[in-house]
C-alpha cells in the first residue's frame, strides 16, 4: 500500500517538474541533480548525483530516500525550514553545506535547492536540486576551524584577513571577526619585534616555532610561538601576505625563563637502561657551575660530577635513606667536581621520582654554589682568630702600661678618667713655670765667667733662650691647646740634649740639679699625659675590638635557645658591663627603668650584646651639659601595648637627619658623620648589630636625634639630644 | 696670646687634634710658622678664600664639612671617607678646576702646586698620578716608624722649593 502511495507521489512530482526542467531531466551535467518527493523519496537523479550518492546507476526506480543520508537524521527539517523562509523570501536555497554519510562514509555536498508545488493547490509536493561534493574542502574548513592551533592569514599589509576560532582563543577574543582587519603588529609587546619577524620572513620564507611576545586582548602579555610561510603573488617577486600557525607557550616560556635565569644550577637524572644515572635535563647555569658545555653534560653519568665516587655513593645512600623515611631529600651538602677538576662545595635540594610502584627511577632538583659561603665562614674564623689576637694583645699593652704609670708616681690623673687636653695643660704649667725658672737661673750666670759661656755652642744658648721664652708664654705658641700640649712635648728631650753636652762642674751643684730635675719633671708630666693617653686608646680600641669579635663570634654561632628574661635585669647587666667606661668617660647613668618588670623571651647573649651596643654610643658620645657638671646618660624602660621600650639618651653628638631618615646609620661598616667628633673610635656595627638582634626577635630599633636647645633649626656645631630605642615584644 | 709667626701653614687633617698632634710640636717649637688647621674640606675651602698661606699640607680621607657640594660628593661614595679621596678632589677644584668634582666659585691667586703637600696613609703608589698630574711634587706617607719632625720636614722641604721657584718680596 505505501508502495503505490510513494509511485504515485513519485510519478506526481515528475509530472510536476517536466514543466520546472522545461525539457527532458538533466542527466550529463557534472554537477549532481536530483528530484525528491517530499517525504525524501528519490524520483529522478542524473548520472553525477548517482555517483555522489552511491546509488544504482541504471533504472528509473530509485529505491532510497534521502532522509537516509543525513549524517544528522534532524538536519533535513532544519533545511527545508531555511528553504521555507528562503522562498518567502522570493529567493532559492543556495551554497548550502549539508553532511551526509553514504555507505558509512561522511561527506559533504554543497547544495542549492527548490520546492516542487502542486500548480492547483500551490502544496509541496517535492524537491528539487542540484549537489556537488566538497568534501575535501570541507574536511580543510572543518580543520581549520576545529585545530587547537591558531591558524591566521594576512594580508600584504599585513592585516588580519582570516583567522580561526583557536586563535582568537589564544588571544582571549571572543570571536575571530574581532581580530580580522587588525594590523599585526599591534597585537606585539615590541612593534620592534613585529619588524623584525616581518624581515625574517621575507628573508626565509618560512619561519618554524619562532617565539614572539603578544598582547591579549585584555592586555595580559603571552608568549606564542609563530610557525609561517610568506606568499608571494604569481609573479613570484610580489609579496602577498602570509599564512601560518600559532601556539601558546606561555607556560612553557615562563618556565623556561625560570629555569634558565635563576641563579641556581636545576637538573633532573634519570636512570638508563644499564641502571647508571645520567643528566636527562639541566639549566645552563648547572652547566655553567660545573664548566660543561650543556650538549656534554646531557647524558653524562651523574657520577662523574662529584668529588669523587665515595661522595657520589655518600650522596645515593643519604637522599635513598631519607626517602624511604619519608624525609625531605633538600640542604644535602656534597663535594661537586667541575670539567675543570675543581673541588666546589654545594647544597643539593631534590625530590626523588618514583615509578608507579615506588621505585625511584631519577631525581630532578637545584644545587648551590656555597663555596662564597664556606669562604665566608672561613673568614669569619679568620677574623675571630685575629679579634682574639688584638683583643690579646690589647690586655698585655694595658697590663705592660700601669707599671710604667706607676714608675711615673706621683700620678695627679684619676686612673680610669679621660684624660681632656684643659686638664693635660692644667697640669704641664707648674712643671714648665718651674723648668721657666730653673732656666732663667741658668741663663743669668751664662755670662758670669768663659767657661761658662763656653760650655756649650753659641747655638745651644740660643735655643735655651729660644725655650725659655717658649716656656714663659707657652700659650701663644698656637692657639689649638693640643698643639701647646704637642709643643711642651718636644723640649724635655732638647733640654736634656744639652744638658748633657755641658761639662760637669762649670756650674753651680744646686742649679745645675735644679735645672736637671725641672727638665726631668715635665719629661715625667708629658710621659704621664702620653701613657693615660695611650691607655685611653687601648680602652676605646679594647671596647671596639671586643665588640667586633662579639659580633664576629655571634654570626657563626647557632642562636641560644630563648629564654625568659626581665627586661630590668638585662639592663642592669649591661649597666654594671659598661661601668668602668663610663666612669672613664665621666659619665653618670641615670637609670630609670627598675620599675619595668615586663619580661622578654630572647637570645639572651644576642640581646645583652645589643643593648650593650647602644649604652655604649651613648656614653661615648656624651658631652658636658654645664662647666663643672658631669655629662649624664639616661636609661628608661617602658611598656607600649605589647612591646617593651628601652631608651638610651644622650645629650651631645649629633646624628645627621639625613643619615636617620636614609637609614645610613644602619648600614654595615657605616660611621656617622660627626662620630668621629674628637676621635671618637668605632666599627660601624653596632647599630646594625642591635637593629638585626631587635628584628630577629620581633622588634626594632628607632633612633632620634634632634637639637638640645629645642629649636628647629638643624646647627650640628650645637649639642643634640640622642635617643635609641631598643623595642622587644613583652612574653606573656 | 699666639704671636705671628714666619710663613703660614695651613694643615688640612681631621686627626690633627687626638690622632696627630705630635707632629705638631716640632712645627709649633720651631717657631718658624704659623700653623693653622682645617679639620674638613668646607672648611678648608674657607680658610683658603679668606688667607694666604704659604705652605698647605692635605691629608687625603677627610670629611666634607657642611658645604653642599662636597657633601654630595661624599654621599656618591657611600659616606666612605677612604673611597672619597676628598683631599685629591680638593686639590683638583684648586690647582686643575676645568677636571675638578666641584668648581670653586674662587680660587685664590696664590694658589700654585708649589705649595702644596700631601701628608697621609695613601701610599704613594695609590697618589702619585694624581700628584704627578697635579703639579704636586711633596708627599709624605703616614706609616708608624715615621720621625715626630715628619711634618715639619714636609713643610721646610715645600719652603726650600719655594725660594728657589719665588724671588724675594714674594714675586715670582
Amino acid at each position: 500500500m505505501n508502495d503505490l502511495v510513494n509511485m504515485d507521489s513519485k510519478k506526481r512530482v515528475i509530472n510536476i517538474a517536466k514543466d520546472l526542467f522545461q525539457c527532458s531531466f538533466p542527466c550529463n551535467l557534472p554537477i549532481g541533480v536530483y528530484l525528491v518527493t517530499k517525504t525524501g523519496e528519490f524520483a529522478k537523479c542524473n548520472q553525477r548525483a548517482r555517483e555522489i550518492l552511491q546509488l544504482p546507476q541504471t533504472g528509473d526506480d530509485i529505491n532510497a530516500n534521502i532522509n537516509d543520508f543525513y549524517y544528522d537524521p534532524g538536519e533535513r527539517i532544519r533545511v527545508i525550514k531555511e528553504l521555507e523562509e528562503c522562498e518567502a523570501n522570493g529567493k532559492f536555497l543556495e551554497k548550502k553545506i549539508i553532511h551526509f554519510r553514504v555507505n558509512g562514509q561522511e561527506i559533504w555536498v554543497q547544495a542549492q535547492c527548490r520546492s516542487v508545488k502542486d500548480p492547483e493547490t500551490g502544496e509541496t509536493i517535492g524537491y528539487t536540486g542540484c549537489i556537488v561534493d566538497v568534501t575535501e574542502e570541507e574536511s580543510l574548513h572543518q580543520l581549520f576551524e576545529k585545530l587547537p592551533v591558531g591558524v591566521y592569514k594576512l594580508n600584504a599589509q599585513n592585516r588580519i584577513v582570516r583567522v580561526n576560532k583557536a586563535f582568537a582563543d589564544i588571544l582571549g577574543y571572543e570571536k575571530p571577526s574581532e581580530l580580522e582587519g587588525m594590523e599585526i603588529k599591534e597585537l606585539y609587546v615590541d612593534s620592534e619585534e613585529a619588524k623584525k619577524f616581518d624581515e625574517l620572513i621575507k628573508e626565509k620564507r618560512v619561519v618554524v616555532n619562532e617565539k614572539v611576545e603578544l598582547f591579549k586582548k585584555n592586555k595580559e602579555r603571552c608568549y606564542i610561538s609563530v610557525c609561517a610561510y610568506k606568499k608571494m603573488n604569481t609573479d613570484g617577486e610580489t609579496y602577498i601576505g602570509r599564512e601560518g600557525t600559532i601556539q601558546d607557550v606561555t607556560d612553557e616560556e615562563n618556565y623556561r625563563q625560570i629555569r634558565d635565569m635563576v641563579p641556581v644550577g636545576a637538573y633532573m637524572v634519570r636512570r638508563d637502561d644499564q641502571g647508571k644515572e645520567v643528566i636527562s635535563n639541566c639549566n645552563q647555569a648547572f652547566a655553567d657551575m660545573f664548566e660543561y658545555d650543556m650538549d656534554m653534560l646531557i647524558g653524562l653519568e651523574v657520577k662523574k660530577l662529584y668529588a669523587s665516587e665515595k661522595d657520589y655513593e655518600d650522596f645515593v645512600k643519604e637522599i635513598t635513606e631519607r626517602y624511604s623515611k619519608n624525609e625531605l631529600t633538600e640542604g644535602i651538602p656534597i663535594r661537586a667536581k667541575t670539567a675543570k677538576g675543581q673541588i666546589i662545595p654545594l647544597d643539593v635540594h631534590c625530590r626523588i621520582l618514583p615509578d608507579g610502584a615506588g621505585n625511584i627511577t631519577g631525581r630532578a632538583g637545584i644545587v648551590i654554589n656555597t663555596s662564597n659561603i664556606v669562604a665566608l665562614r672561613e673568614l669569619r674564623d679568620d677574623i675571630g682568630k685575629t679579634l682574639h689576637f688584638y683583643s690579646t694583645a690589647l690586655v698585655t699593652m694595658e697590663q705592660s702600661i700601669k707599671p710604667v704609670l706607676r714608675a711615673l708616681d706621683p700620678d695627679p690623673f684619676e686612673t680610669g678618667e679621660l684624660l681632656t687636653v684643659d686638664r693635660a695643660i692644667d697640669a704641664l704649667s707648674e712643671p714648665a713655670k718651674n723648668l721657666k725658672n730653673a732656666l732663667v737661673k741658668l741663663l743669668e750666670i751664662k755670662n758670669t765667667s768663659p767657661e761658662r759661656q763656653n760650655a756649650i755652642s753659641g747655638e745651644d744658648w740660643t735655643t735655651l733662650e729660644d725655650i725659655r721664652h717658649s716656656l714663659e708664654d707657652y700659650k701663644a705658641l698656637s692657639p689649638y691647646p693640643e698643639f701647646q700640649v704637642a709643643a711642651l712635648h718636644e723640649i724635655p728631650g732638647v733640654i736634656l740634649d744639652i744638658y748633657n753636652k755641658m761639662e760637669k762642674g762649670i756650674f753651680p751643684r744646686e742649679l745645675a740639679r735644679d735645672f736637671f730635675n725641672k727638665a726631668k719633671e715635665l719629661e715625667r708630666m708629658c710621659c704621664l699625659i702620653k701613657t693615660h693617653q695611650a691607655l685611653d686608646t687601648i680602652m676605646e680600641v679594647d671596647y671596639s675590638i671586643r665588640a667586633l669579635r662579639e659580633y664576629v663570634i655571634f654570626q657563626q654561632r647557632r642562636p641560644d635557645l630563648p629564654t625568659i628574661c626581665n627586661i630590668s635585669t638585662l639592663i642592669q647587666t649591661v649597666v654594671y658591663q659598661l661601668y668602668l667606661f663610663a666612669q672613664q668617660r665621666r659619665v653618670a647613668i641615670k637609670q630609670e627603668y627598675q620599675s619595668c618588670q615586663a619580661q622578654v623571651k630572647v637570645d639572651e647573649r644576642s640581646v645583652l650584646r645589643a643593648l650593650s651596643n647602644l649604652l655604649y654610643n651613648a656614653i661615648k658620645y656624651s658631652w658636658y651639659r654645664e662647666i663643672g657638671e658631669k655629662p649624664w646618660i639616661t636609661v628608661r624602660a617602658f611598656t607600649v601595648k605589647d612591646k617593651v621600650h628601652v631608651e638610651f639618651q644622650n645629650y651631645g653628638v649629633p646624628i645627621a637627619k639625613e643619615e636617620i631618615d636614609n637609614n645610613l646609620i644602619f648600614k654595615f661598616g657605616y660611621r656617622g658623620k660627626y662620630s668621629g667628633d674628637r676621635q671618637r673610635m668605632g666599627t660601624g656595627i653596632g647599630l646594625t648589630d642591635a637593629r638585626e638582634t631587635a628584628r630577629n626577635h620581633g622588634g626594632d630599633v628607632k633612633i632620634k636625634s634632634v637639637p638640645a636647645s629645642g629649636e628647629d633649626e638643624y646647627d650640628y656645631s650645637k649639642p643634640f639630644l640622642t635617643t635609641a630605642t631598643f623595642i622587644l615584644p613583652i612574653y606573656y | 696670646m699666639e704671636k705671628k709667626m714666619g710663613y703660614k701653614v695651613l694643615w688640612i687633617e681631621d686627626g690633627a687634634f687626638v690622632e696627630i698632634p705630635h707632629f705638631a710640636g716640632p712645627v709649633v717649637l720651631s717657631k718658624k710658622y704659623t700653623l693653622r688647621v682645617a679639620f674638613n674640606v668646607s672648611d678648608a675651602v674657607k680658610q683658603i678664600q679668606s688667607a694666604e698661606y704659604d705652605v698647605v699640607i692635605v691629608d687625603i680621607r677627610i670629611l666634607p664639612g657642611a658645604d653642599p657640594d662636597w657633601e654630595n660628593l661624599y654621599k656618591k661614595s657611600g659616606y666612605n671617607k677612604i673611597d672619597a679621596r676628598l683631599g685629591i678632589k680638593l686639590l683638583f677644584s684648586l690647582l686643575k678646576s676645568d677636571e675638578a668634582a666641584v668648581k670653586l666659585s674662587n680660587i685664590p691667586s696664590w694658589i700654585s702646586p708649589v705649595k702644596f703637600g700631601v701628608f697621609t696613609v695613601e701610599g704613594e703608589r695609590e697618589v702619585k698620578d694624581d700628584l704627578d698630574e697635579l703639579g704636586v711634587a711633596f708627599y709624605r706617607q703616614k706609616k708608624a716608624g715615621i720621625s715626630r719632625k715628619t711634618l715639619l720636614e714636609l713643610i721646610e722641604a715645600i719652603i726650600e722649593g719655594l725660594k728657589k721657584t719665588y724671588k724675594p718680596g714674594g714675586q715670582k
